[in-house]
């Protein structure tokens, strides 16, 4: 029984720790997902929402553990999105195991400032 | 015989003994589903280790290898060092986001920043003399290689 219970934890989705910021009309989303290829990461945008589905792969040794501490296996991360932000205009990076995805906010959505007229 | 007369094999619930790490372990994982707490690699937890990054060493044949998961850091923002069989891991982890307190707005943050340092006992046998260390996606691998007279060799046996 505890075999079982232990096994499910392990199989349970993982979600990578996320950041996001707010900075000059883009909103910023930073994810940390060291070890992650680009090859394994599939970002996609249905209708409002934005989905972040990946793969860390299980490093390839056949010694002996001695101290286990990182998680593998897949993870995902869904985030709605809000209709100030330009669906189309969204950018990805991945970088030193941090993916960035900078969403640009429509035109209309951005804060301005306006100017007061002296009469 | 008193020393026989333990009849654990017929409690086999009884025979296994307490594994604290898997029973602390467990009970996070409870814990951490009641309040809907996620972890990658292990971020928000109740005994979890926030604040150095998570780390794998595997022994081989050859010698140890040691694998720490450090996003968004810099080869440069990373410091290690080796005494006999005391590998040292040091830096410091900044935050990604370059916050300007008059414009932006910090939403969300589940990161952890900080200064962290992790010295890992290796077994006897590493050769502190050979060791390398590469850096890619965000994780450090230190490969660190055994003594000669630690590492298997055959013998041969000549059959008369």
């Amino acid at each position: 029984m505890n075999e079982i219970a232990k096994t499910e934890d392990r199989r349970r989705t993982l979600v990578p720790a996320s950041q996001v910021a707010e900075t000059e009309g883009k909103v910023v989303v930073r994810l940390e997902m060291p070890g992650v290829s680009q090859s394994d990461l599939e970002i996609r945008v249905e209708g409002q929402e934005l989905t972040i589905v990946g793969k860390r792969q299980e490093p390839a040794t056949h010694g002996t553990w001695l101290l286990r501490e990182r998680n593998w296996g897949d993870f995902q991360k869904t985030y709605s999105v809000d209709g100030s932000i330009d669906l189309d205009k969204i950018d990805a990076e991945l970088s030193q195991g941090l993916l960035t995805l900078t969403l640009p906010m429509k035109d209309a959505a951005k804060p301005r400032r306006i100017d007061i007229r002296s009469a | 015989m008193a020393i026989l007369s333990w009849k654990r094999a017929s409690y086999p619930e009884a025979q296994r003994e307490f594994d604290s790490t898997n029973f602390f372990r467990r009970f996070q994982d409870d814990w951490d589903r009641y309040f809907g707490w996620k972890s990658f690699p292990e971020i928000s937890g109740l005994f979890d280790r926030s604040d150095s990054p998570a780390v794998d060493v595997v022994e081989t044949e050859d010698g140890c290898t040691v694998w720490a998961d450090v996003p968004g850091l810099d080869r440069k923002d990373i410091e290690l060092s080796i005494a006999a069989n005391v590998l040292t891991i040091k830096g410091e982890k900044k935050s990604s986001a370059k916050v300007n307190k008059d414009k932006d707005r910090l939403y969300r943050d589940e990161t952890w920043t900080g200064s962290f340092q992790r010295s890992l006992s290796l077994p006897d046998s590493v050769d502190p003399d050979k060791v390398s260390a590469e850096f890619r996606d965000g994780v450090l691998k230190v490969t660190v290689g055994k003594k000669a007279e630690h590492k298997p060799r055959q013998i041969p046996v000549a059959v008369r």
